[in-house]
């Protein structure tokens, strides 16, 4: 009896459905939108990969360059300036279905022997405009799109059936009011179900991404997401106010969760975690480097050997130019700068501990961290890649200080033995179940907020 | 004597205001009671009561002997209610809507049933497979009777049923409520219509401010009668 009571209340929602325009053209809204970020975040990540795949013929071309203007071996001196090497990001095959980091930060460096710390910000210029909206991909679709389709077709679940006058009649039927509202939601979470897998398997078989432990990780996100947001409607249909009432208030919830608590935590952010070693590093790193010019060598060259002492005994350096000398004091400027680097580096680290921390309070902004650390492109990702780059420039150093030190000369055949570059981002599996639990937190949370209210108003029907 | 509907000292107050003052009557199977009152004299609140959509303050309502209050599911099993405006899902047909009514009432007929139960709450037959968004008000009120049809309702709720029927569809209704009659269900209604009530109505209540003033039954005056002892108690 009860099911087949459940069964009927679907099937009329079903029906209703079918027929109610507004509905189905909400529906395929999604669905564009959805396209349309699948599509874009593929384009994006897909020239990504054609940029990052054409460095290496600029990488060969320098070379070929290289060995045209020293055809008969080089100083490495003029290579280690002249020549420049590339730190590659390369994406995760999930990548393009959640941008995250990887559009407002450089996806790859080009780097010379040069002191490293002024190469690690330098990238290619992108419209500022562009990167304040961040790429439009199938995450950006369900973080923020997905919430006001749920709230567009659950607002007005008890209102409308009251204010069209329906209520009445299903109500003198032996039907409880909770069992209307659960076969309602029911319908809806199956169609929403339905519209997130199909856009996640599109999303993913159009990227090829691997279809590894992430594909279930990513549909239960999205599925607890959704609940969440069935959740917060069920708060506000429980009221039994008006629809306009109930769109204003889900409208006003949907902002508060999905823009004014994240510009609020970043605000909280900059105050209790104030990053200006970034702009300190800069500046000292540049004013040690220019000194460089003006000490004296020998002063110079013997800061380097406490570093270096194998090359203590290397040929001492004249009164003329000399390479040694002025990588020296380009490393000289970077060491100058290790502490404060440390420190920079640690305070991002904690930061985007912060920010995750405080994104808990907000689905939206774990949503997103969540779907980010899934397809490797979380801040985690980028710092990696950031430090992988690091760890790249000193193996270039350990390559090219011995010709330095040593005077042997660069070959055209040395070129092979240049130490290469590539880094693939991964997932940062630390962070996803964390935030999946947070995801549930906050579900049962608005589930109990609503199953109390449900107590509190009164059950009358008028 | 089993009585299908019944008030117990029925009593409803919002805060300071009394909507209904204790009110007893009882229905037995197949009569028809007509409530007659101004707007606000309480006719609507006692509906209310019998289907359980608000709680009484004191007192009890029953439907086939059982207490509303305390089982608002399980008596309308026995129970239909016509409000006012009739309303169905306008983007299903006549026979969808009556389709859902009776599936969420437990019962399950084929089609042929179905058109069978509208046919004969006089809905003509070209009407049941449009949407029923197009239909009149006394098209909806023949699915509504057709719902009560197919549930077997023993007691049938109506509120105003008449205002805004023409007389052809209000004469109509008047008869499909002697048939229901006749079939053994009870029928409680509210109304303006004087005339009406006296015709179809075995008895016809006063209603005055929350009060059941006068009861009687309705061969005992003719409709003139009725109609001034309906007044002098309006003017007081």
């Amino acid at each position: 009896m009860r099911h087949r009571i459940l069964a009927t209340l679907l099937y009329t929602e079903w029906l209703s459905f079918k027929r109610e325009k507004s509905l189905l053209l909400f529906t395929l809204l999604l669905l564009a939108a959805g396209f349309y970020g699948i599509y874009s975040g593929h384009a994006e990540i897909s020239r990504q990969r054609t940029k990052l795949a054409g460095l290496e013929q600029l990488y060969q071309d320098n070379i070929s360059e290289m060995n045209a203007k020293y055809p008969d071996g080089a100083d490495a001196g003029d290579i280690g300036y002249y020549h420049s090497a590339f730190a590659r990001n390369l994406p995760d095959s999930w990548a393009a279905l959640s941008i995250g980091q990887r559009d407002a930060n450089p996806y790859y460096i080009k780097l010379r022997l040069l002191a490293v710390q002024n190469q690690l910000y330098n990238s290619e210029n992108t419209n500022p405009d562009k990167l304040a909206s961040g790429t439009f991909d199938l995450a950006f679709v369900l973080v923020y799109i997905l919430p006001l389709f749920i709230v567009a077709i659950c607002f007005n679940i008890y209102s409308a059936e009251k204010e069209r006058g329906t209520l009445g009649s299903i109500l003198s039927q032996p039907v409880s009011l909770s069992a209307l509202l659960f076969a309602k939601f029911l319908f809806r979470f199956l169609l929403i179900l339905t519209l997130v897998i199909f856009l996640s398997l599109v999303g993913i078989s159009v990227n090829t991404a691997t279809a590894d432990s992430r594909l279930w990780l990513w549909i239960g996100g999205t599925v607890l997401y959704s609940l969440f947001w069935l959740g917060v409607c069920y708060v506000i249909v429980v009221l039994k106010k008006n629809s306009a009432f109930n769109a204003v208030s889900l409208l006003g919830l949907w902002l508060l969760f999905t823009v004014i608590m994240p510009v609020t935590f970043n605000v909280i952010i900059q105050i209790r975690q104030p990053l200006s070693e970034g702009l300190q590093l800069t500046l000292k790193q540049r004013e040690e480097v220019h000194a460089g010019w003006d000490r004296p060598k020998e002063q110079t060259m013997q800061r380097f050997f406490t570093y270096y002492p194998k090359y203590r005994n290397t040929p001492e350096i004249g009164a003329r130019f000399e390479w040694k000398w002025y990588y020296a004091f380009q490393e000289l400027g970077d060491r100058s700068v290790d502490s404060l680097y440390k420190v920079y580096s640690h305070k991002l680290k904690s930061r985007s501990h912060l920010t995750s921390e405080l994104s808990k309070l907000s689905p939206p902004a774990t949503f997103q961290l969540f779907l980010n650390a899934l397809c490797g492109t979380d801040i985690r990702a980028q710092l990696d890649f950031m430090e992988s780059a690091v760890q790249y420039h000193n193996k270039l150093k350990a390559f090219y200080y011995p010709y330095l030190f040593y005077k042997k000369p660069f070959l055209e055949s040395d070129f092979a033995f240049e130490p290469r570059h590539a880094h693939q981002s991964v997932a940062d599996r630390n962070a996803i179940y964390p935030a999946l639990i947070a995801m549930l937190i906050a579900f049962l949370a608005v589930l109990f907020a609503g199953a109390v209210l449900q107590l509190l108003v009164s059950s009358e029907i008028r | 004597m089993e009585f299908v509907l019944e008030a117990r000292g029925l009593c409803k107050s919002y805060l300071e205001n009394r909507a209904l003052k204790p009110l007893n009557l009882s229905l037995q199977q197949g009569e028809i009671f007509s409530l007659l009152g101004p707007n606000g004299a309480g006719k609507s609140t006692t509906i209310n009561l019998f289907l359980g959509f608000i709680k009484p303050s004191s007192g009890a309502a029953y439907i086939n002997g059982i207490e509303v209050a305390r089982n608002p599911v399980e008596i309308k099993r026995y129970l239909a209610y016509i409000p006012e405006q009739v309303v169905l899902y306008p983007n299903l047909t006549g026979l969808e809507n009556l389709s859902l009514l009776s599936c969420l009432a437990g019962y399950r007929y084929n089609k042929q049933e179905l058109r069978g139960l509208l046919m004969k709450a006089g809905l003509q037959s070209e009407a049941i497979d449009r949407y029923t968004g197009g239909y009149s008000k006394g098209m909806r009120q023949k699915v509504g009777i057709a719902g009560a049809l197919a549930k077997k309702a023993k007691v049938l709720l109506l509120d105003e049923p008449t205002s805004g029927l023409d007389p052809k569809a209000s004469n109509e209704f008047s008869v499909l409520l002697q048939q229901l009659s006749e079939e053994g269900t009870a029928v409680f209604m509210a109304t303006h219509d004087i005339f009406r009530a006296r015709e179809v109505s075995t008895r016809i209540g006063i209603m005055k401010a929350g009060e059941l003033v006068h009861e009687l039954r309705s061969g005992d005056m003719d409709a003139n009668e009725l109609e001034k002892l309906y007044l002098n108690y309006m003017h007081d």
